[in-house]
Formats: structure tokens, C-alpha cells, sequence
């Protein structure tokens, strides 16, 4: 594996840069800490992306892909999130999209896929329920079959962004007859269907990211199950995978890390700036070495090269530490601003960083819940690393 | 007296009806339920429980003010009364004259005067302790307050601001002399030149940015004597600190037996989560946390008791620093040993973590204490 500077690399920063500062200011103007962008704005991006062929390098050649490497995927995604680009629909993008072109049938991704492509179609992630978190074998979503169609009764809960979708792809239970499936099935289903609400559930910062979906006797046709039935767990198993590298956040961190050295250098206290606070600093330094190992963990897990059930387990490594620095970059954030860091500033009316701290604080506890808790991670590691 | 704190809590502060007053967008309604409580509070003589006989109070000390404050921490009571009961009500017993003492306090006692303290900011370039001056007139004998103070607990809801200056011809001054010589000045929150941005805090109570803009105050508007007050802040701020951290102790306390239970009744992989050894160690780190805390608050308590002036300030800085760090990590590992359920603003967890964040940053945050 060979990670040195690569002057294609740089020249490839360089282009990425270019494209970003060519963009209008309305698609990419850098917004305020804990500012979450509109579906437009994230919109109007997608397509700005895609035109230039770089919305999902990742994919398989036939849907736009590019045998990219490593490197090229980072530099995009730390480049566009430095200059505070919105953020692409990763659900759709490195979750169901990849899941689609494995797994469904041809029609299927002539369906789905273009919707992706164009940003007209956003998807939610369906698995969470009431009784099932992190054991989604207790997923007790049923779809009653019924002639050509699923007819769909459940609860799903903590579902980012579904008050936004279009589109929610969901583990559910096949039921034929009398006699509920074992296994977990894969099914696509339209978000206007009859008998779907949506419930808002606000989270510590106040905001809405997540909801609660209701699902009564929803009909959904049976073109739409992904693959065969039962076999759901399947194709989860690669999209846990690539969930977990995209839930580490390292790009986001890098962006606050310059943030908070922003913060830390005009911010006085006791009569001198927090940055010359040798206690302080040497928790900086800290926080921005760890940032330089997870940087490089991540391209060791997106180049790949290293296989089996160890590798496997270097994602979840990246999943729960990526996270921690994510949310240590949002506590030294807070500890900066002392007492300031107390005022609760509506989502609506944050125009500064600073106004977006304590948010961000509270809303990232979540990153080491989602995507598979870290508790979970370690569990894992313990079976596929440690042979435990 | 800690049983019928507890109980009045549990009747009538629980969680349900605080987190729909957080929630609720009719402010006169909160207000009237606040003032509802503060009178309960003054009936059941919470307010004096810290102060001496001759003002109404029931002659109790600060460990009184801690039983009060553990147990308001359990309940998340979102009244202002650390700012105005454990901290302002002190300045003015300590620092004040018998007349003003009486003329203050016992309405204070009585529920019908709330009072907040307007002191140093932190954020100045100077450390903070000049950032409000008071400038004398001889020939009318008033003063001119100007200055500027970012967040003051309770601001929007007292009638008088106790406003801390340094004793001017020794604005730098460093040390215990120049901390000592200080005069507070009794402002109404009314006033000409009071400038006041409220703004709700993260644990769903208010806080307000005060600017003072030329405020005239005449020499009865001196709290004590002149140059006196150094003594009365110190007493009174660390009482506070105190108090704090007793509250800090009791939202440690309920937050980890919510837990505990929560973890208990939740099943995944065919077991209660509680009966997983990673998790039972999670709790027990928790546990030691919140043990650990409380033997830092009983160390504050016996050395700000024992007057012992050298130690006494060191330790309650010392406690103060601790536990908010202490309660900012028994309350981000409640989180996510609770899940998802964790992060829901209609669960009570968030509500106690919330709380914790904010009183680990008031009165002297997070980083050591420079005095
Ligand atoms: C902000 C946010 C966004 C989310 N978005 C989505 C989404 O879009 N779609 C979706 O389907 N889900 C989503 N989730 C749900 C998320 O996947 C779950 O919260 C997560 O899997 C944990 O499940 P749980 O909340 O039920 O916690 P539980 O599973 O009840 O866990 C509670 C605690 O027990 C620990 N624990 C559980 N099992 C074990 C074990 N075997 N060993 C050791 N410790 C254990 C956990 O680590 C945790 O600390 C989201 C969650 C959050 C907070």
C-alpha cells in the first residue's frame, strides 16, 4: 500500500478546489456551525456534483462510477466538506445505492438509481425500531403477503431524515399465511404510500434529524423486495460496512479542528487567549495526532487491500474512534467558550459558529450511538480481530 | 428537611410538567407556574434556609443550602434559585448593612424579591476583574456604572441587580487585597442605562447579557461600606459553589439510577442489557464517579465550615472543578448507555446531562481556579 504525496493528487485538490470556487456561492457558502442545509440547497449540489461526474465515484462503472482510488475519495470529500459544501444524500449514495446495483434486478436500478443521480429522490433507512436497536433480529415489522403485493404494519424509530424522503428502504418480516419468516427481508417503500405518519423526535439539541414512522397496512407492490426473501441480513451485512466509514466523520472533524483553533485564539480568558493555555494546547495536539492516525486507518479501509475478517474489523475501529474525535472536537469547542456555551440558540437563528456549539456538543452524543453503537463496535472487534 | 424537599418535588416538579413548561410557548403561563412554586418555596422556608433568625431565615448554614440543592438536582427544579438564594441572598447578609439586610432580605425570604449578582467576566482581557467600573461624581455624589456581563443566571426574573466593582483606584491589583476591596452596588433591574438580552439556556431555564450604559446610582445604592465587599463576594460565591456542586451531586445521582433501571428493563439479544458485564462496569465507573463527587462536596463543605482561610477557597475551587468535570462524564456514558433513547429530548436522561453541563460551567467552569 503506498499513500505518499502523489503529485496527480495534489493536482486533483487542486481541480477540486477550482470546481468548488467556480460554483455559484448560493450551492456551496460556507454555513454556520450546526447549520443544517435545506433539501434545495443539498439539491442543488447533488446535481452540481453529478454533472461533473463525481457524486458516486464509488458506484460500478455502468451507473457513473470511477475506479477511483483511496486517495482521490478523501481529497473530494475533505476538500468539499473544508469549504462547507452541503452534504450529499449518503443514505442513498453509500447505502442503498450500492445495495441496489449488487442486489436488484435490472429494473430495480433503472427505477431507483436515476433518482439518486439526479437528487430528486431522498431515501431514510428503515431498520430501528422500539424493541430493536441494536439486535435487529427483533425487527417485528411484518409484510403480509397478499397476491402481488406486501401489506406492511409496523413502527420505526430514530429514522434520520424521513421527514425528508422520498424513498425508505426497510428490514421487515415476510408473513405468508399464518407463518412469520425467520429471516429478514429487504424492501423498498414509497414514503406517500396510504398509511404512512411521520412523527417528528426531537433530539438534546432541539433539532429535527430523527422521527418515529408509523406503518398501517401500507401496500407496497412485490417488485419492490430487494433480491429474495429471508435474505435480507445479506445484503445488510456490506452496507453495515460502508456505513461504518462514512459514520466516522473525519473530514468534519479536520473542518471544527480548524474551527476551534479559530475559537481558541481569540478567545481570552483569565487574560490571556485559551490558545496560550499550555493545558489547553496540549489537548489540541492530542485530538489533531489522533485525527492524523484515523486519517490514515481510513484510506487503509477504503483502498481495501487488506482482507478478511481482521480488515473487517479495522471499520469498526474507524466507526468508534472516528466518532469519539468527532464529539472530542465538540467538547474542547465548549470548554473553550466557557460559560457562554450555555445559551441555546434555536437551529433558525444561528448566524455565528459560536452560536451552534453547544448544539453541536449535544447532538453529536449521537455519533457513537448511531450507525452501531461503539459498544457494539467492540463486540465486534472482539469476534472478527480478537477471535473471541 | 431533606424528606420534604423530596416530596414537594416529587409532587409537584416532576419530570412530565418540566418538560412541558420547557417546551411551552406561552410565556405568561410558565411565569405564573414559577411564581406559583417560588411562593410554595418561600411557605416551606426553603428561601431561608441559609439565613439567620433575624431576617426570617431558619439560621441553617450552607449544609442546609446543600440538602436543599441535592435535592432540587434530583428533580431538575428549574427555578432560579442557586443565583438568587444561594448566591445574591448571600452577598447581601454578608455584605450588607442591618438596615439593608432587613429591607432586603425579608421580602426575599417572603418570595416577593428575587435578586441576581452581576460579577467579573471571565472573558476580559485583564481577567475580568474591571469589566464593570463605577465612576464617581463628587459634586452629586453618584456614581456611573458601566460594563458588561455575558450571562447572568436569573436576570429576567429579579427586580434589583447586585452589580460587583473593584475598588477604584486599584483596578489591577492582583491578589487577595485587590480581590478583597471591592463595592457592590443594589441596581434596579429597571433602571435607565440597564441593558438586558434574554436568552434560554441549554438545561430549558434563562439566563440574560446585561450591559450597563451609564447607570446613576447614588451612595445609599452601596451595599455595607465603602470598599468593604471583597469579603462578603468571596463568602457568598463559594457558598454558591457549594450549593452547585450539591446539585451537581444530586443530578449525578438520579441520572445514574435512571439508568441502571432503564438498563434493567431494556432486552436485546434475549437478555437485559443490565445483566451484560461490559455495561454493569460502565455503571460501576459511573457509580464511582458519583461517590467520588459526593466525598468532594462533604471535603468543600467541612473546609468552608472550618474557616480555615487558606484552605477553604482552594478546596471549593477544587470541588467545583471536580464534579462538573465528573458530572459532564457520568453524564455523556448515561447517555449512551441508554441508546437512542438517550439522545430523545422527551426523555428525562437529556434533561439531567443538560443541567449538569450547565452548572459545570457557571460560578468558576471547567478549567482549575485561578485565585
Ligand atoms: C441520531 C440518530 C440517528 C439514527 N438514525 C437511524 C436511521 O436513520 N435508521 C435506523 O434504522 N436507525 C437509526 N438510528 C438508530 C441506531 O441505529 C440505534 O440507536 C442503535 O443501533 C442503538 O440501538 P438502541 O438505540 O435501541 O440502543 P440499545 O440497543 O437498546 O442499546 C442501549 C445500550 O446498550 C448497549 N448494548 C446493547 N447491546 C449490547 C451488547 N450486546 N454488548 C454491550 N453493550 C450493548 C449499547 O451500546 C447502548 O449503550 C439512529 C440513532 C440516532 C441516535
Amino acid at each position: 500500500m503506498n499513500f505518499d504525496a502523489d503529485p496527480q493528487d495534489e493536482a486533483f485538490r487542486t481541480e477540486v478546489r477550482r470546481f468548488i470556487a467556480a460554483l455559484s456561492p448560493e450551492i456551496v457558502r460556507g454555513k454556520p456551525l450546526g447549520y443544517t442545509h435545506s433539501r434545495p440547497e443539498r439539491e442543488a449540489w447533488i446535481r452540481a456534483l453529478n454533472a461533473q461526474g463525481w457524486l458516486v465515484p464509488h458506484w460500478s462503472r455502468a451507473w457513473g462510477g470511477r475506479d477511483w482510488t483511496a486517495m482521490r475519495r478523501h481529497i473530494l470529500h475533505d476538500e468539499t466538506c473544508a469549504a462547507g459544501c452541503p452534504e450529499v444524500d449518503r443514505i442513498a449514495t453509500d447505502l442503498v445505492g450500492p445495495i441496489i446495483q449488487a442486489f436488484g434486478s435490472a429494473a430495480q436500478q433503472r427505477r431507483y438509481l436515476p433518482g439518486i443521480l439526479s437528487g430528486t429522490e431522498f431515501w431514510c433507512q428503515g431498520f430501528s425500531e422500539p424493541q430493536a436497536g441494536s439486535d435487529l433480529s427483533l425487527v417485528g415489522t411484518v409484510a403480509r403477503r397478499e397476491g402481488e403485493r406486501y401489506i406492511v404494519s409496523g413502527r420505526k424509530l430514530w429514522t434520520t431524515q424521513a421527514h425528508l424522503a422520498d424513498l425508505m428502504f426497510a428490514l421487515v418480516r415476510v408473513k405468508i399465511g399464518n407463518e412469520l419468516q425467520q429471516g429478514l427481508s429487504f424492501l423498498l417503500v414509497d414514503m406517500r404510500a396510504g398509511g404512512i405518519s411521520t412523527r417528528p423526535v426531537l433530539t438534546l439539541d432541539g433539532g429535527h434529524h430523527v422521527n418515529e414512522v408509523l406503518l398501517e397496512e401500507v401496500s407496497v407492490p412485490r417488485e419492490n423486495l430487494i433480491g429474495a426473501e429471508g435474505q435480507g441480513w445479506t445484503y445488510v451485512r456490506a452496507l453495515l460496512e460502508s456505513e461504518r466509514s462514512s459514520a466516522a466523520g473525519i473530514p468534519h472533524t479536520k473542518r471544527d479542528l480548524r474551527r476551534l483553533e479559530e475559537f481558541a485564539s481569540s478567545e481570552l480568558r483569565h487574560g490571556r487567549t485559551m490558545m496560550d493555555d499550555p493545558v489547553f494546547r496540549a489537548k489540541l495536539e492530542q485530538l489533531r495526532d489522533e485525527l492524523h492516525a484515523l486519517e490514515f486507518l481510513h484510506l487503509r479501509v477504503l483502498s481495501a487491500t487488506e482482507r478478511g475478517p481482521r480488515a473487517e474489523a479495522l471499520g469498526c475501529v474507524l466507526k468508534f474512534r472516528g466518532a469519539q474525535a468527532y464529539q472530542r472536537v465538540s467538547e474542547l469547542m465548549l470548554e473553550t467558550l466557557g460559560e457562554r456555551s450555555i445559551e441555546y440558540v434555536p437551529d433558525s437563528q444561528r448566524s455565528a459558529d459560536e452560536a451552534g456549539v453547544a448544539a453541536a456538543y449535544l447532538f453529536r452524543r449521537s455519533a457513537t450511538i448511531a450507525a452501531g453503537t461503539t459498544e457494539i463496535q467492540k463486540n465486534m472487534i472482539a469476534a472478527l480481530a480478537l477471535e473471541l | 428537611m431533606r424528606a420534604a424537599v423530596h416530596r414537594y418535588c416529587a409532587d409537584q416538579c416532576g419530570f412530565e410538567a418540566r418538560r412541558d413548561r420547557t417546551a411551552s410557548r406561552d410565556g405568561d403561563a410558565v411565569a405564573a407556574q414559577s411564581r406559583l412554586h417560588w411562593q410554595a418555596f418561600a411557605n416551606m422556608g426553603w428561601l431561608g434556609a441559609a439565613l439567620p433568625p433575624d431576617v426570617g431565615g431558619s439560621g441553617g448554614s450552607v449544609l442546609e443550602s446543600a440538602i436543599l440543592f441535592e435535592e432540587l438536582g434530583r428533580a431538575i427544579v428549574r427555578e432560579p434559585l442557586l443565583p438568587c438564594i444561594a448566591l445574591a441572598a448571600q452577598v447581601i447578609d454578608k455584605g450588607g448593612t442591618a438596615e439593608q439586610r432587613e429591607k432586603l432580605l425579608q421580602p426575599l425570604v417572603r418570595g416577593e424579591l428575587l435578586v441576581a449578582l452581576m460579577h467579573a467576566e471571565a472573558r476580559a482581557a485583564n481577567g475580568g476583574r474591571d469589566s464593570i467600573t463605577a465612576e464617581r461624581c463628587d459634586a452629586t455624589a453618584t456614581y456611573t456604572l458601566t460594563g458588561h456581563k455575558s450571562v447572568v443566571p436569573g436576570g429576567a426574573d429579579v427586580s434589583l441587580l447586585l452589580v460587583s466593582v473593584p475598588w477604584p483606584e486599584t483596578p489591577d491589583l492582583d491578589g487577595a487585597n485587590g480581590e478583597a476591596r471591592r463595592n457592590i452596588f443594589i441596581v434596579d433591574a429597571q433602571a435607565d442605562g440597564v441593558i438586558r438580552r434574554d436568552f434560554p439556556t441549554l438545561d430549558g431555564m434563562r439566563a440574560s447579557e446585561i450591559v450597563l450604559r451609564n447607570v446613576r446610582v447614588d451612595e445609599s445604592s452601596l451595599l455595607g461600606e465603602w470598599g468593604q465587599a471583597g469579603e462578603a463576594l468571596r463568602y457568598a460565591t463559594e457558598h454558591a459553589m457549594l450549593a452547585s456542586c450539591a446539585e451537581m451531586v444530586g443530578a449525578m445521582d438520579g441520572l445514574l439510577w435512571l439508568t441502571r433501571d432503564y438498563l434493567r428493563q431494556r432486552r436485546q439479544y434475549g437478555v437485559a442489557l443490565s445483566s451484560l458485564q461490559a455495561l454493569q462496569h460502565q455503571l460501576a465507573d459511573l457509580f464511582a464517579e458519583l461517590e467520588l463527587s459526593r466525598s468532594m462536596l462533604y471535603r468543600g463543605l467541612s473546609a468552608f465550615v472550618g474557616e480555615e482561610k487558606a484552605t477553604r477557597s482552594a478546596a471549593v475551587a477544587a470541588a467545583k472543578t471536580y464534579i462538573g468535570r465528573s458530572g459532564r462524564r457520568l453524564g455523556e456514558a448515561a447517555i449512551q448507555l441508554h441508546g437512542g433513547m438517550g439522545m430523545a429530548d422527551e426523555y428525562k436522561a437529556g434533561h439531567y446531562f443538560k443541567r449538569l453541563l450547565t452548572l459545570a460551567v457557571l460560578l468558576g467552569g471547567l478549567e482549575p481556579h485561578q485565585q
